[in-house]
């Protein structure tokens, strides 16, 4: 009896303790803010520069594994284009350390940065503006790709180099639409599902064996699917949430009725099969075992590395018959370097983002696979012909059908919500319209 | 054999199938864990599954090591567990003492305060904790790690105060007699018969800082200082995830847990017992 | 005793043995108990300071879907899988506590799932619950059952984690087995003269002598169920299907409380919001252990205990 007794005024206590305490704290200790100091720094590097040690700077990147050697790889190059600062790179898969460390000491002097993260850190005033910077150190922002620069910029300011620009474009198996008497990919989306259709089959145990319909990946199941039929997750502003739009709701009828013909849970098994060995050898496209795949030109190098015995070809992602036009929609989304406001050697963190950004990013590009913001490499032919299917995602990217990136200062919140109402329909947990009314209505709290 | 001696044997083997099922349900994920780190990736991705691989091959073990710095891994994350282990191993006893041989008035308080603290949910102290260390200069050291661990952790205190009140008091009082201070009991008397139960609390805490994911999740951000469940977290690469490679690092990262555990057994049993039972 | 009133020669060794843990009370304890509380009536992210802005976290919070349905979630695994990790440990408990050849074996088989890194065993159990290639759907298969997609789908998910908790109940197992040890073999003896069977004898005599450390067993439980983060953070990072790095599986359904937090806190620098949703955790987990400490005295009183 005695000892629940003591349990209980031992919780008691410690929470009153706490609740006494904080009524008396007011104030919070002064963090950080020692911007003075920090261009007092920079100012010492810049003198430093002539001789002696070259200046130490840091880089964040997310890449893991065999990308972060990449990666490795452009570091080594600037540090040995030049003796004034050395770029010391380290692989941060976790978001949140980022953010933690932005705010003071050891904050790195470069990060790479998804399209949200831009507007997230700047809206927390995190991030450089570059542009200014840029054009103190004349540099000419000509050299990117127009919606790149979009994606960078808030209220006309730049507040990342984009390095890579991400697009999806449609693969496919040539000798399953061969096997079921094709010989040109879909061009619209009800061809393609007349072909998804013919092309699935199952075996014996009622379990899907090939794949038609291109549910997998499940982001660009989650965007291309959509936009292919005209639908957005925001009007143009990049603002505005418009979950509830017939285009999305079209798409999602489509998608519904291909699971209902295999039966949702027969469709959720393959998929997550899908997603275990996703780019591995065993992968459901190289295995054969899927017709069509929406998928980034990277995939070309995984097939490349894995040598699957597999006949595949690239083409444009189709729209509907009621809007052909919309042919090789895709997200439009970079990878970029930023510069915390809490770096410690800016002009260090400069040179290496913008030499990134111009004369180093081709050789990484090559390596990783990925395609350029950076308008000059658009036709160069050594970097179109490393890759395969650069020739189809660069036609792509010049149809002008890209959707840019969200603008939402909630974005990591919207998607979020994007994620779990689509899980809804895809389970048939809630209709298309229902699930999509309800999303529409908790984005719209969102900022 | 007669009827009443045929049923008994039947129960035993029963019994023992039971048993074995169990124990075969309980062994399992290990098995996979081990026969997985020894597969190629075709095996890996063999339908249907086999336990046992086609081919065996280490070639996951080296590119394992090879992918994150092994050893310096290992060498960061030994010595936090070090540091930590001397900092309970001089604190929980002390503050165990006090509360089970030292009659005072804030025993009964701070035994309570013991089990507030212990459904304090690691959550609510971690943005303010992040805010403290990184105000004082001190994130991206090992200091956020290994400081709390200089003031007692509260489940191991009342391990150990469980174990100290089972000392026969005869042995103090005798002492108190001769004059002995109460530092100079703690040190003669009760330290030395902890033996048992300071090596309960050395195992748990020698686990609980080699596996700790979250803390060096938020403050340790050098690449040269990172522990190996850090490292561990680099096998989930963005696009693909190695499931054999993982399973070896996985491997490498438990063995030396296995290990220890496997020779300490007894002490952590007992130490189990004694917290659960009277606390 | 009129001394009370005294400071004593005890009390002053008392304090200073236990000063250490005191120091480390208020400064790891108190202070950011108190800091957070402060904290969960402001607005701020990592970088920017505290802007006092009132209640309005939580009336954001009781307007926002998510946090009842991480509540929700929190709250099934830890009403479900609490009786039945304690069942389990009761069951493996009074199975080893008969004395057989290979009884320490088979104590530390069941036992050595507690000791392994949470971050590897989540991943191993990841593999294994793989609809294709997982251990567990093949093992099914043998038996003509077509076992679901674990972690993929919405309606199973949460019991992949009862079933890995199962699996880890190896600590609260032992507790329960030196409890079931400490019941006298005499009461046994009496009760089988009178001529109870196994089941009355379990019933009205193993039972009650240890349902207080039941009790005290199923606290801890609820308590660490509360704090279930490490699991389904391995689990929501490796699946890689998101993309907005807030994953809760499936339709959020596994979604739990701490891991909502953490979103909050990290991922969408609502640091604030992250502070209120700390606090009423505490607040549900203290009412909580305080309800179950009091039902538990009525229990192991009316069960004529202690």
């Amino acid at each position: 009896m005695r000892k629940r007794t003591r349990i209980i005024s031992g919780i008691l206590a410690v929470l009153m303790g706490a609740v006494a305490v904080a009524g008396c704290k007011k104030e919070e200790p002064p963090v950080q803010s020692q911007a003075g100091a920090q261009d007092t720094k920079a100012q010492a590097g810049a003198d430093q520069a002539g001789g002696a040690a070259p200046v130490p700077v840091s880089y964040w990147y997310y890449h893991k594994g065999d990308e972060a050697v990449m990666m490795e790889h452009v570091i080594q190059r600037f540090n040995e284009s030049q003796s004034q600062y050395v770029v010391e790179g380290f692989s941060v898969p976790d978001k949140q350390k980022y953010l933690v460390a932005m705010s003071g000491d050891e904050s790195p002097d470069v990060i790479e940065l998804t399209n949200s993260e831009v507007v997230s850190y700047q809206g927390s005033g995190l991030l450089e503006n570059l542009t200014a910077m840029g054009n103190s150190n004349g540099f000419d922002f000509g050299v990117f790709d127009a919606p790149a620069v979009d994606n960078n910029s808030i209220d006309g300011q730049m507040y990342g180099f984009p390095i890579t620009s991400v697009i999806i474009q449609m693969f496919y198996n040539k000798d399953i639409l061969e096997q079921i008497g094709e010989k040109e990919p879909p061009e619209t989306m009800e061809e393609l599902y007349d072909m998804a259709v013919r092309a699935t089959t199952l075996d014996g145990d009622g379990n899907i064996d090939v794949l038609g319909y291109p549910l997998f990946p499940l982001a660009s199941a989650r965007q291309e699917l959509i936009y292919a039929f005209g639908g957005t997750w925001v009007a143009e502003d990049g603002l505005t949430p418009t979950a509830d739009s017939q285009e999305i709701l079209d798409s999602l009828h489509m998608n519904l009725e291909f699971r209902n013909r295999y039966g949702i849970d027969q469709v959720q098994k393959f998929v997550a099969t899908g997603n275990t060995n996703r780019y591995t050898p065993q992968d459901i496209f190289f295995a054969g075992k899927q017709l069509f795949r929406f998928d980034g030109p990277w995939l070309a190098n995984q097939i490349r590395d894995n040598n699957p015995d597999i006949n595949f070809g690239v083409a444009l992602i189709p729209g509907t018959q009621a809007n052909p036009e919309l042919r090789g929609v895709s997200r439009y989304e970079n990878t970029s370097l930023g510069i915390p406001v809490g770096a410690k050697e800016k002009e260090g963190a400069y040179a290496f983002a913008s030499w990134f950004a111009t004369e180093g990013v081709k050789d990484f590009l090559m390596e990783i696979g990925s395609l350029p913001a950076n308008k000059t490499l658009f036709d160069d032919e050594e970097l179109m012909a490393c890759n395969d299917v650069f020739p189809s995602f660069m036609e792509a990217l010049k149809t002008g059908n890209g959707v840019p990136s969200l603008k939402m200062a909630d974005t990591a919140q919207y998607t979020s919500l994007i994620e779990e109402y689509l899980d809804y329909v895809y389970n048939g947990t809630k209709t298309p319209e229902d699930a999509m009314e309800e999303l529409q209505k908790a984005a719209s709290q969102l900022r | 054999m007669n009827p009443y001696r045929a049923k008994k044997y039947m129960s035993k083997i029963l019994f023992a199938v039971l048993i074995a099922v169990l124990a075969i349900i309980f062994l399992l994920p290990f098995v996979v864990m081990f026969t997985t780190s020894f597969k190629t990736m075709e095996d890996a991705f063999m339908v249907p599954v086999r336990i046992w691989p086609r081919e065996f091959t280490v070639e996951n073990y080296r590119k394992a090591i090879n992918k994150i710095p092994y050893f310096s891994y290992m060498g960061n994350t030994a010595y936090i567990t070090l540091l930590s282990l001397l900092g309970e191993m001089l604190v929980v006893p002390m503050v165990a003492y006090s509360l089970a041989k030292i009659r005072w008035k804030g025993a009964g308080l701070i035994s309570g305060l013991l089990m507030g603290t212990m459904m304090l949910p690691f959550t609510v102290t971690m943005i303010p904790l992040y805010r403290t260390w990184h105000a004082l200069g001190l994130t991206g050291t090992y200091v956020p790690l290994i400081a709390p661990h200089f003031v007692g952790n509260a489940y191991y205190i009342i391990i150990m105060r469980q174990f100290m009140k089972g000392l026969p008091n005869s042995l103090f009082e005798a002492a108190t007699l001769d004059g002995a201070s109460e530092f100079q009991m703690y040190l003669r008397i009760a330290l030395p018969l902890c033996k048992p139960a300071l090596t309960t609390v050395g195992i748990y805490t020698f686990l609980s800082a080699w596996s700790d994911y979250l803390a060096p999740l938020i403050y340790i951000n050098k690449k040269d200082k990172m522990t190996l469940s850090l490292g561990l977290q680099q096998f989930l690469n963005e696009y693909t995830i190695d499931w054999t490679q993982l399973m070896a690092a996985a491997v490498i990262f438990v063995l030396p847990i296995l290990g220890l555990f496997l020779i300490f057994q007894r002490n952590f049993v007992e130490g189990i017992a004694t917290a659960g039972l009277k606390a | 005793m009129r001394k009370k009133r005294h400071i004593t020669r005890s009390d002053i060794d008392g304090f200073l043995f236990a000063l250490p843990w005191l120091v480390g009370f208020v400064l790891l304890c108190v202070y950011p108990l108190s800091m957070s509380l402060y904290y969960s009536f402001t607005e701020f992210n990592p970088i920017t300071d505290p802007v006092w802005i009132g209640l309005e976290n939580y009336i954001s919070l009781f307007k926002d879907p998510r946090f009842y349905k991480s509540l929700r979630n929190t709250c099934f695994y830890a009403f479900i899988a609490t009786p039945i990790n304690l069942v389990t440990a009761l069951v493996l408990a009074s199975l080893i506590s008969r004395r057989f050849r290979g009884r320490g074996l088979v104590r530390t088989v069941f036992f050595l799932p507690s000791v392994i890194p949470m971050v590897a065993a989540t991943m191993v159990w990841i593999w294994m619950f793989d609809p294709t290639y997982g251990f567990i759907n093949n093992f099914l298969k043998w038996f003509s059952i077509d076992g679901p997609a674990w972690l993929i789908n919405p309606k199973t998910t949460k019991w992949a984690l009862v079933m890995m908790g199962m699996w880890g109940t190896g600590t609260t197992m032992l507790v329960c087995l030196a409890a079931l040890q400490d019941v006298p073999v005499s009461y046994y003896e009496s009760a089988q003269m009178d001529g109870a069977n196994g089941v009355q004898r379990f019933l009205f005599i193993t039972l009650p002598c240890v349902a207080h450390v039941i009790v005290y067993q199923a606290i801890l439980n609820l308590i660490n169920a509360f704090q279930y983060f490490t699991q389904v953070y391995v689990i929501t990072t490796a699946s890689g299907g998101s993309t907005s790095g807030a994953s809760g599986g499936p339709e959020n359904s596994i979604l739990m409380y701490p891991l909502y937090l953490f979103h909050n806190a990290f991922i969408y620098q609502k640091m604030g919001k992250a502070s209120a949703m700390a606090w009423i955790l505490m607040v549900v987990v203290g009412l909580l252990t305080i309800v179950m400490v009091k039902l538990s005295d009525k229990a192991v009183s009316n069960a004529g205990g202690e």
